[in-house]
């Protein structure tokens, strides 16, 4: 049977080279994506009520202690690829997409631009 | 208990209401028209309804209603005519969540819904009219030549006798730049 792949994100692999070393939160971060890689089809939560074309594909799980930042996970089932979207830079309960420039995870890879990538930063 | 944004509770009373017509909304001016007998006499104010060449409209609500097709909670399907869509829910299933959520909010404004969609919903289109134009504050704004009937009136954050996590979920799934970037990122092939 094939396995998983776990894949990265630009938005993700840029909030993880700017996470402090050493930090609780990078450490938090590794574990959820050591969980990740041990088990990929029941890592994290599915988001509820998406419609159809989006329902149980999108995950989340929290890093920052006590539940503060959500880690969101694509998941391919087809493919057989999870991969790391992004971590939303606003605490749990400050949801505010409008200034959040989500605009760039539809962007090919390679022309998304430092500017945006810094709101992605988690301080 | 949680909170969710106004724009949420915009596009979820909005879906509510479409979710409450059995066979679609016949058209956006039938959907105006019923918004507004819903909301004149609500505490909360979703959509702020002004008096134009189509009686009482809400340029938000025609706004909050592309943004419920561009994710794909509802569809449009043109009429036989070719003049216009019918509005419907794309999957059923969350309905019950949303009424669950709505009954958390505002339970008298879910029942108004209720209410005004069985009453009015499917009127035919003369007499929703003519109900239309002889409302007694439409009637009102006429004489006075005034084109505001009532502004919007909903706080920043709307409290929710519901857990934070599913707040979370109802505001995640109603918000279009999410749904929008998530769609994208869903189609893995088409991205390579």
């Amino acid at each position: 049977m094939k396995s998983y792949k776990i894949v990265r994100h630009k938005v993700f692999r840029y909030q993880y080279e700017h996470l402090a070393q050493n930090s609780l939160l990078i450490r938090q971060v590794d574990k959820q994506l050591e969980i990740i890689e041990k088990n990929p089809e029941t890592a994290g939560e599915a988001l509820k009520y998406l419609t159809p074309h989006l329902a149980g594909k999108i995950k989340r799980l929290w890093v920052g202690g006590s539940k503060k930042y959500r880690m969101i996970i694509m998941v391919h089932k087809e493919e057989k690829i999870i991969e790391v979207c992004f971590i939303d830079p606003r605490l749990r309960g400050k949801l505010n997409y409008k200034t959040l420039p989500l605009e760039i995870l539809e962007m090919p890879e390679d022309e998304i631009d430092a500017k945006r990538l810094k709101r992605f930063i988690l301080k | 208990m949680g909170t969710i944004s106004k724009d949420t509770f915009k596009r979820l009373v909005l879906l509510y209401t479409i979710g409450r017509f059995k066979d679609g909304v016949y058209g956006l001016f039938r959907l105006n028209k019923v918004v507004y007998f819903v909301l004149k006499d609500t505490r909360l104010k979703p959509f702020g309804f002004k008096r134009d060449r189509y009686g009482q409209h809400s340029n938000d609500l025609d706004t909050i209603n592309e943004q419920l097709l561009s994710m794909n909670h509802t569809k449009a399907t043109p009429f036989e005519s070719g003049q216009g869509n019918k509005y419907s829910l794309t999957d059923k299933k969350n309905i019950r969540f949303h009424s669950l959520a709505m009954s958390r909010i505002d339970a008298k404004l879910k029942e108004k819904i209720d209410e005004v969609v069985k009453n009015y919903g499917y009127l035919p289109e003369k007499e929703l009219l003519q109900k239309a134009h002889s409302d007694p504050e439409f009637l009102e704004a006429v004489e006075k030549d005034i084109d505001l009937l009532f502004d919007e009136k909903l706080p920043n954050r709307i409290p929710v006798d519901l857990s934070d996590d599913d707040c979370e979920d109802l505001e995640l799934s109603l918000d279009p730049n999410f749904i929008s970037a998530m769609t994208y990122l869903s189609d893995w092939k088409g991205r390579r």
